[in-house]
């Protein structure tokens, strides 16, 4: 009888012990389970290669990959990397406190390592991160140090985050499919507007290329948004912290961050190039690289910057 | 009686050269304390006043740094960033204007004694363009009176996500007036000084600072740092 007791108490004890840790797991859970999109990073900052910018060689020009995918967030997100989009180099001088960003049409047709000839942005989907970067880095022949990614969630809480941009739209916009309507003229834009700004290739001429170009406008005018609001090395502090809060980095980093944030801060906008190698037509709906292309790559290997260095 | 005029004639004689004597060492004296006197007026006068560490054969030291607001800046949960560590920045703080202007100024000699205050990337950097910026050297030897007045020092610290500090900045506002032996020497200097921790110091890694110098003899009137 005594067992039997006791056996019955040590069953229901155990019972009641898993029901509560069950409980406690589930609890748990859900106050400090993952984060859902609406806690996503708004931006990945990888160290990609050796960084040729350091305190120790203040004076060597750095070359930083810029890829905005169309990854989305929320169930519709799927596993996929998603396609990078939007394709930018950006070369900074800090001696000379300039810089130049150089803009890579998506449906450009390069030579993807391990692939072969294929629109430049199928190598975030074939390779990731790694591959886009070793991509650009080989067509351009500069050593990429650090990719920032983005997606159009992230992108749109940056935007926000400065406080809006302030842009020049350079005439009616009227494209429903990105959602940019805006008549021409100075427009402050928050962050689903700059991002329809930045997808809308419908009402430029040549299409692709000259959305490129706008997302690098974009960048040169949140640059100066950000030089306006984060001022100083506290202020370069404060943004750290806004961005530590949303960036995830990957290989490096706050103290790394701030060295990248001071040099791109000391730049003015007016010495930033927006610059898109000369594409022509190529195979199918392709693009192929222009004549003048590899003098501009040359150029901008040297010293960071595409035009005169005073 | 006849006797006695001869003997009493010297000292009738005797008596005015010696009171003459003695009023002419008492207006000596006189006349010197009163030299001392104004000797003494006019330094302290040319000087203005008493100082906090004055130097035998120069003009007082007036040093003034004192904490301002803190601002703390957090990737995780948000704390304060400590008052002991505060200390320590204003203190370093304090220690750079000792080093870098009241020293070279006093001496006529480079700075020396950088090493507690800044790091190995900061003190190469002072070897460069920046030197001339951050240091108050190569200029003329301050023999009067030397102050050095900071407004409160601002800190700006940033903690990462586990809650450890590993940066904070320090704002800069210094004013330096110094008499010099034919004028006066006036140095602004205002930016702010980036510190990092240093196994439980810190130590400037970087800067962002503006000068600007007037005063006779002064050749690098304005220079800003990288």
């Amino acid at each position: 009888m005594r067992r039997k007791r006791a056996l019955f108490l040590a069953v229901v004890s155990t019972v009641a012990c898993g029901v509560l840790l069950g409980a406690t797991l589930a609890i748990g859970w859900l106050a400090f389970g993952p984060e859902d999109d609406a806690g996503a990073a708004w931006l990945t900052v990888t160290k990609v290669g050796e960084s040729h910018y350091t305190s120790a060689s203040p004076t060597q020009p750095t070359f930083i990959a810029i890829i905005g995918n169309d990854k989305r967030s929320g169930p519709d997100a799927g596993v996929s990397p998603g396609l990078g989009d939007a394709l930018h180099v950006v070369g900074v001088n800090p001696v000379t406190k300039q810089a130049t960003i150089l803009n890579f049409p998506r449906d450009l047709e390069v030579e993807i390592p391990g692939v072969g000839s294929d629109k430049i942005n199928a190598a975030f989907a074939y390779g990731g991160l790694p591959l886009q970067v070793e991509t650009l880095s080989n067509l351009i022949g500069v050593p990429i140090s650090y990719a920032v990614t983005t997606n159009f969630d992230g992108f749109i809480n940056l935007v926000n985050e400065a406080g809006g941009v302030d842009v020049n739209i350079p005439k009616d916009l009227n494209d429903t499919n990105s959602g940019a309507v805006f008549p021409a003229g100075p427009a402050h834009l928050n962050g689903d507007q700059a991002l329809a700004f930045a997808r809308d290739r419908y009402d430029f001429e040549q299409g692709d290329i000259d959305r490129t170009g706008n997302q690098a406008y974009l960048m040169i005018s949140a640059l100066a948004q950000l030089r306006t609001n984060y001022i100083g090395p506290s202020g370069t502090l404060r943004l750290l912290a806004i961005l530590g809060r949303n960036t995830e980095l990957q290989g490096l980093g706050l103290r790394e961050m701030y060295g990248l944030a001071r040099l791109a801060l000391a730049i003015d906008p007016a010495a930033v190039g927006n610059v898109t190698p000369p594409v022509g037509n190529g195979s199918g709906s392709n693009l192929a690289l222009g004549s003048g292309s590899d003098a501009i790559f040359a150029d901008f290997r040297d010293d960071g910057v595409v035009g005169a260095v005073p | 009686m006849a006797f006695l005029a001869p003997v009493s004639a010297p000292s009738t004689t005797r008596r005015p050269d010696s009171r003459r004597r003695k009023i002419f060492a008492l207006t000596g004296a006189l006349v010197a304390v009163v030299v001392i006197a104004i000797a003494i007026w006019a330094i302290l006068l040319r000087d203005g006043g008493g100082g906090s560490d004055d130097q035998p054969g120069v003009g007082p030291t007036v040093v003034q740094v004192d904490p301002g607001e803190v601002v703390s800046e957090t990737v995780g949960p948000a704390a304060p960033f400590p008052e002991d560590q505060r200390d320590i920045l204003v203190r370093k703080v304090r220690d750079y204007v000792e080093a870098a202007t009241i020293e070279p100024l006093r001496s006529g000699r480079p700075a020396k004694g950088l090493e507690p205050i800044f790091d190995a990337a900061a003190l190469t950097t002072l070897q460069g363009p920046d030197g001339a910026v951050m240091l108050d050297q190569g200029l003329p030897e301050v023999t009067g009176k030397l102050s050095a007045v900071t407004e409160p020092v601002a800190i700006n610290a940033l903690a990462d996500g586990t809650g450890a500090w590993i940066m904070a900045s320090a704002r800069l506002n210094l004013d330096v007036t110094g008499r010099l032996d034919n004028g006066k020497l006036k140095i602004i200097r205002i930016g702010e000084l980036l510190f990092v921790p240093d196994g439980g110091d810190w130590k400037v890694t970087a800067f962002d600072v503006v000068v600007e110098r007037s005063g006779p003899g002064v050749n690098a009137k304005k220079g800003q740092t990288r």
